[in-house]
């Protein structure tokens, strides 16, 4: 019994760490437009193939298929702002047909990923083989790196968002375009930026994702779906928040596929998020809705 | 409203109910019917979603569960007590109605992403539902189901011709209510209430109740098209909870034009025809269709159905 709780507790914390990594640029994205990018799923596929690529390329070095899947996915976030996001700010139905738009380019990328790579799953090299055994629990050394990796990851994010200039101007326009804009912070700029931001955590959650699990073209838009979830919890917009939230998410939903049973660990899920969002759409951090 | 603002309306509805009629007359191949006949039925429904997303203002994702509740709710009757589908046709729009209150009343008490999101789990919701209740609902290998017949002549896949004129019917219903509901109080005050909502509200307009009442009656239909169309293809599965009827329903709205009433049919059949004429091209369709989506939304807001109207435009004020 100990033994299972454990392993429950160590597959939710790698659940958690993923769900913070993909949620955490979702939630930033939210907090400075309002919008909701649902081409997010997609950017965590893209820079699962990205890193692939690069590890068949490039040869197996790490460092480097992160650096080009991580680059590629930013680089991108601004063709995603340019194609789908910007042209639709300031309509009065903004919030809708920028979703519309978002979900509109995830079909895109899903189809492209499907046709350039093949829809079969695909393993990818191990980012660190092999793995120890504690009593009966055996953890591979991926995990402990993927548990480590996510805290570093997302300390970086807060203290570039608390601490350096330009991330300071990006939680400025997230509390006051307006404000931000005549203490004189290039809104358009900081937009694009935080898009770019968040596709650029969606690509490094994405290797990630693919170095624990395999890589196949629906990897993003099954994790969406958890990922939204997450940023609901931790009420939209904080990022502080959608950490916790994915912490709690991650081992609750270990504890039901360990204990529950795969097939009830969604619906379980599923039911939580509407009683949430009926008793407490503005999560643990979020602004009151 | 002004006699010829109604009279146009009759005008344009007896042009439309013509034009489609002859149809079947003038193209007798089975094949081209049938996708004539789904595209039909994808007009209907995403003619009466678009009665709460486009006219209502209420952005929700729950159209294609009202379908999938039609589609099974006359489909267990079938199956598991011998009721006829003609009966099935109004029960499924009846659980759809059903459905819209379970869903409507948490739901429409938030709004925005939150009211996308909770429409959007009820989906996920009732695909659990469907696989934990297989031995009514058939599970995931779904049910086989009779098809509507009258004096022991069938109505399916099999004798297209009668299918389409009872599905053109149900259009011209579906467009003649979509018609009354929007040009009644309720469509001003959706109109009054998408304009401006603090106004409405200090108007006395109840935001709540005008909201739920559309979308009890967006989802009607949108129910009672699920149970055409599975008696129609003889076979219900859990794949009319699809993800690509969602994309497909949406599209057609996106590409016809939001809040219009036309628009969503003539999406609806564009999308359908070019899907088959694109057939060869496999996924490089849908990475067509997603562009294409976007590029609408960006530059043609209101759809293609905005060149029909300024080409008609055009025209006019040239005999004139």
């Amino acid at each position: 019994m100990i033994a299972e709780i454990a392993s429950a507790i160590i597959a939710g914390v790698v659940l958690a760490s993923m769900y913070a990594l993909a949620a955490v640029g979702l939630t930033l994205v939210w907090g400075v437009l309002k919008v909701l990018n649902f081409a997010h799923g997609s950017f965590i596929t893209l820079g699962a193939y990205f890193a692939w690529v690069a590890l068949m390329f490039f040869g197996e070095n790490y460092p480097v298929a992160i650096l080009f899947a991580v680059g590629l996915s930013f680089m991108l976030g601004f063709v995603l702002n340019v194609a789908s996001i910007r042209p639709l700010q300031g309509r009065p139905e903004s919030e809708n047909n920028v979703f519309i738009a978002t979900l509109a380019t995830s079909i895109v990328l899903e189809n492209l990923v499907i046709i350039v790579f093949g829809g079969r799953y695909k393993p990818i090299p191990s980012l660190v083989p092999g793995s120890i055994a504690i009593g009966t629990i055996t953890i591979n050394f991926q995990q402990l790196v993927i548990i480590a990796a996510a805290p570093i990851i997302l300390v970086t994010l807060m203290l570039y968002l608390n601490r350096m200039k330009s991330g300071m101007a990006v939680r400025a326009v997230a509390q006051d375009p307006d404000g931000a804009s005549i203490v004189g912070i290039d809104n358009r700029k900081i937009y694009s930026y935080t898009i770019a931001i968040g596709c650029l955590m969606a690509g490094l959650a994405g290797v990630l994702l693919g170095v624990i699990f395999y890589l196949y073209p629906g990897m993003g838009g099954d994790l969406l779906v958890r990922v939204l979830f997450v940023t609901v919890l931790g009420g939209m917009g904080s990022v502080k928040g959608t950490i916790y939230a994915a912490y709690i998410i991650g081992l609750i939903d270990a504890f039901a596929r360990y204990f529950v049973g795969l097939f009830w660990a969604s619906p379980i899920l599923f039911v939580m998020f509407v009683i949430i969002i009926l008793i407490r759409p503005e999560g643990l951090y979020g602004v009151k809705v | 409203m002004s006699t010829l603002k109604r009279n146009r309306f009759l005008f344009e509805f007896l042009g439309i109910a013509a034009a489609l009629a002859i149809v079947p007359a003038l193209i007798r191949d089975q094949y081209f019917l049938h996708i004539t006949i789904t595209g039909l039925i994808f007009g209907i429904v995403a003619s009466n979603w678009n009665l709460a997303i486009g006219y209502g203002g209420i952005f929700h994702l729950a159209q294609v569960p009202f379908f999938a509740a039609g589609g099974y709710a006359s489909a267990i009757l079938a199956v598991s007590m011998g009721i006829t589908p003609w009966i099935g046709l109004l029960a499924a729009g009846g659980a759809a109605v059903v459905l819209s209150v379970i869903v409507g009343v948490p739901s429409l008490r938030v709004r925005g992403i939150y009211l996308v999101f909770l429409t959007f789990s009820s989906q996920f919701i009732m695909q659990s539902l469907i696989l934990f209740f297989a031995n009514i609902t058939g599970g995931d290998p779904g049910l086989v189901l009779p098809p509507f017949s009258i004096a022991n002549i069938n109505i399916d896949i099999f004798n297209p011709v009668a299918m389409y004129y009872m599905t053109l019917l149900l259009y011209l219903f579906s467009l003649a209510f979509i018609k009354k509901v929007t040009d009644s109080d309720i469509g001003l005050a959706l109109k009054s209430l998408r304009d401006s909502e603090v106004y409405a509200v200090s108007r006395g307009v109840n935001p709540y109740k005008y909201k739920m009442v559309t979308f009890l009656l967006s989802s009607f239909l949108a129910g009672v098209c699920g149970a055409l169309y599975v008696h129609y293809l003889r076979v219900i599965t859990p794949a009319v909870l699809d993800w690509s009827f969602l994309i497909m329903f949406l599209a057609s709205i996106v590409t016809g034009g939001f809040g219009t009433l036309y628009g969503p049919l003539l999406g609806a059949f564009i999308l359908t025809f070019a899907s088959e004429a694109l057939r060869a091209l496999s996924l490089f369709r849908n990475v067509i269709f997603g562009t294409l989506m976007i590029v609408i939304l960006i530059f043609l807001p209101k759809g293609l159905i905005t060149i029909a109207d300024r080409l008609l435009t055009a025209y006019r004020s040239r005999t004139r």
